[in-house]
């Protein structure tokens, strides 16, 4: 993953927030070593990996500047077999929808028929 | 009611997958007595239907955001579950949007895996941040962990679910598979012609077969048909590459044709072509093409990418050409359009080694047996 | 022993983290960054305080750090005020007055009694514009019975009965003009949810639930405060 694409740089993409979930969105310094994406100053942790990938190896105490991101993700997850309530887990945020509006549909042109694109097209 | 099948995909429709769903569907629904199928609808299908023992429930609310729909058509599952959750013993999903609400539950869960959204995704939705990808590949995961078996089409996808970390004695291997079906030959079929069957996404490769037939130019009388699962819009920029490389008036254009009349086209065709790319989606993940099958099973010789997948299912018994050359694509089906003879007996090698559905469905049985 | 350098340590420290050590409370209403200096200096503690007595109250690892860190997630410009009162249900003040309770041979006196302990309430001002509000209260019942043996003698023993469960209550007040969407499943049946509708509208959820162990205390919390999040469109 570049951070620069198009002439435009790509900002942090780290997940902020915990119930209000949003970007960074801060000037990126680096690519992260594990997941490629961009990421801020403020965001890279040891060994130059973003907070998901760096608590993706199990996080430590709450002190961890990066403790958060992974108990999001373990609260995301239990709370969605709490609630019964799949949409939930996925902690998909406004940004991550934004690229699956129908408006912006790149060099794909526009079909905004019942012939749309999935995920999987087998 | 003992049995669910839930799949976020269009059912019936011209896709392959609509084709797959409705043998998975019918093993399942043949062991235990009917049930209950959970598709996409729209296009005037109905949203509830009964056929015999199984009750066909349709998700068609117009939600623009693909990932809003997603969501929506879970909670809808969760909705369609909740009545009949004492008495379902096994329920069987496609895709992740399925799974997560029919997971944690006391019945057994076979998820199928034909695709993997988190690898597809940028070759679909090239827009989608790494981050967003990193989500869905999350979630994925955790729909594959929980579930009692994973069924894959082609070993090369089967050895992408191991890669995650996934316990391989639950991974089951499924093949796709095709039946010969009675032909008529279709109205308004050329005399000599190409053909490709499926859908037009960049990694199918329809660009190269395009430009791999203009350099078949010579051959006057030789037409492409190309049968498209989806609908003419999205065959626009594949159209104005036709014109460029002038062979627009050459090309036969059919769309979204119903299952039983593609059989036909490929039945005539003289080569049935599947110029997949070489993109991680269809080296990391595979595909098992049901158009290589079905083309298998009419007798048609057929020229196809060397993938991993592609050659999974066609072994030696058709041409595999370097993926993403028009030159060598060109050359060889011009090789078989040359020696008949050699090709249709190449083709009836094929025919021989192709899976039926009844296999196949037998091996689902199995797997039913066993969770 | 006299702990000079511990105490020289303790003075060191952030001035509500030694009110957490001296008084086991903590009231505050700060900015993101001030508590960042909080949790920075009790980050410090188990390397340089020892002695149980002044080690920090239970929950304040366990529960306080972490919430700390999870509402100032969500706060961006705003302000988070905490007040934690962790000295526990034996203090003197949270007691209702003993009552006795009618009793039948072989039992000769029963009384039973109140602990009603508001021990955390939280008000936040997050980033989207709303305000979350959050308060924990345990209720323990204490029952202490008197009895004799069953030949009479008069031998009296003493045994303390406690049942304990604790009151979770979330709300959010949306910021104005914010339109809420119900949720596509229902909470689980222990958490109930009311709505205000209005120019702000204020979702509610409450639960009681057994008092849980201190280590799952958090996840209760947690699990009832995410439902007014559940009623926002673009968090689902």
């Amino acid at each position: 993953m570049k951070t620069e694409e198009a002439g435009r740089v790509i900002p942090c993409m780290v997940s902020t927030g915990f119930f209000v979930l949003g970007r960074c969105g801060r000037a990126p310094v680096t690519a992260c070593a594990g997941c490629g994406r961009p990421i801020c100053e403020r965001h890279v942790g040891p060994g130059g990996v973003c907070p998901e990938c760096a608590t993706a190896q199990g996080y430590g105490s709450a002190y961890d500047p990066f403790w958060t991101s992974g108990f999001r993700r373990d609260h995301y997850r239990s709370t969605s077999s709490t609630y019964q309530d799949p949409g939930w887990y996925g902690t998909f945020d406004d940004y991550d929808r934004g690229a699956f509006d129908p408006e912006d549909q790149g060099d794909f042109g526009d079909f905004g028929d019942g012939d749309e694109r999935d995920f999987v097209d087998s | 009611m003992r049995a669910a099948y839930f799949a976020f995909d269009r059912f019936p429709s011209s896709k392959g997958s609509a084709v797959h769903i409705g043998q998975m569907a019918a093993e399942l629904f043949d062991r235990f007595g009917g049930g209950l199928l959970g598709v996409l609808g729209g296009g005037g299908l109905p949203r509830y239907q009964r056929e015999g023992d199984v009750r066909i429930a349709r998700f068609d609310e117009q939600i623009p955001n693909l990932i809003d729909r997603a969501e929506a058509y879970s909670h809808w599952v969760a909705r369609h579950l909740a009545p009949h959750l004492e008495t379902l013993e096994l329920v069987h999903v496609r895709d992740p949007w399925s799974a997560l609400p029919v997971l944690g539950h006391r019945h057994k869960v076979v998820y199928e895996v034909n695709g993997l959204p988190s690898i597809e995704l940028p070759h679909t939705w090239p827009q989608a941040a790494p981050a967003t990808v990193a989500k869905l590949r999350r979630l994925e995961a955790h729909c594959l962990e929980q579930a009692d078996a994973v069924v894959v089409p082609s070993s090369v996808i089967g050895d992408a679910i191991r890669r995650m970390g996934i316990n391989p004695e639950k991974v089951f291997l499924v093949p796709n598979a095709a039946d010969p079906a009675p032909t008529t030959r279709p109205d308004g079929a050329p005399e000599r012609y190409l053909i490709y069957v499926g859908a037009l996404q960049r990694w199918q490769g329809v660009d190269v077969l395009l430009r791999a037939f203009a350099r078949l130019a010579d051959l006057t009388e030789l037409r492409l048909v190309v049968c498209s699962s989806v609908l003419e819009r999205r065959a626009k920029p594949l159209q104005r590459l036709a014109d460029r490389l002038g062979v627009a008036e050459r090309i036969v254009w059919r769309f979204t044709l119903p299952h039983d009349e593609v059989a036909g086209w490929l039945a005539g065709a003289a080569v049935s072509a599947a110029p997949l790319t070489a993109c991680p989606r269809n080296l990391d993940q595979g595909c098992a093409p049901l158009k290589i099958l079905e083309s298998m099973a009419a007798g048609t010789p057929v020229v196809a990418s060397d993938l991993p997948a592609v050659r999974e299912i066609l072994g030696e018994d058709g041409r595999l050409v370097a993926p993403d050359r028009p030159a060598e694509l060109a050359r060889a089906i011009r090789i078989l359009l040359e020696y008949p003879d050699q090709a249709r007996a190449m083709a009836a090698r094929a025919r021989d080694r192709v899976p039926s559905w009844a296999d196949s469905r037998a091996r689902l049985a199995e797997v039913y047996r066993r969770v | 022993m006299f702990w000079r350098k511990t105490r020289a340590a303790i003075a060191g420290f952030h001035p509500l983290h030694q009110t957490l050590i001296w008084e086991h409370t903590l009231s505050a209403t700060l900015p993101r960054a001030e508590w960042a200096a909080l949790l920075a200096s009790l980050a410090r503690h188990r390397g340089l305080v020892r002695r149980p007595k002044w080690r920090l109250p239970a929950r304040t690892e366990s529960l306080l750090v972490p919430l700390i860190r999870v509402l100032c997630e969500d706060v961006g410009g705003g302000v988070v005020g905490i007040t934690a009162d962790l000295r526990g249900h034996g203090v003197p003040g949270k007691e209702s007055p003993h009552r006795s309770l009618p009793v039948v041979r072989p039992v000769r006196r029963a009384e039973e009694w109140w602990v009603r302990d508001p021990w955390l309430s939280v008000r936040s001002e997050l980033r989207d514009g709303s305000v979350l509000t959050l308060a924990v209260t345990d209720v323990v019942r204490r029952r202490r019975v008197v009895k004799v043996n069953p030949r009479g003698k008069h031998k009296t023993k003493t045994k303390t009965k406690t049942k304990a469960v604790q009151h979770i209550r979330t709300s959010r007040a949306l910021a104005k003009g914010q339109v809420p969407a119900r949720p596509g499943s229902p909470p689980p049946w222990w958490i109930r949810v009311k709505v205000r509708p209005g120019v702000k509208t204020v979702i509610r959820a409450a639960a009681k639930v057994p008092l849980p162990a201190e280590r799952d205390q958090l996840g209760a919390i947690m699990t009832v405060a995410t439902e007014p999040f559940r009623w926002t469109k673009s968090f689902r």
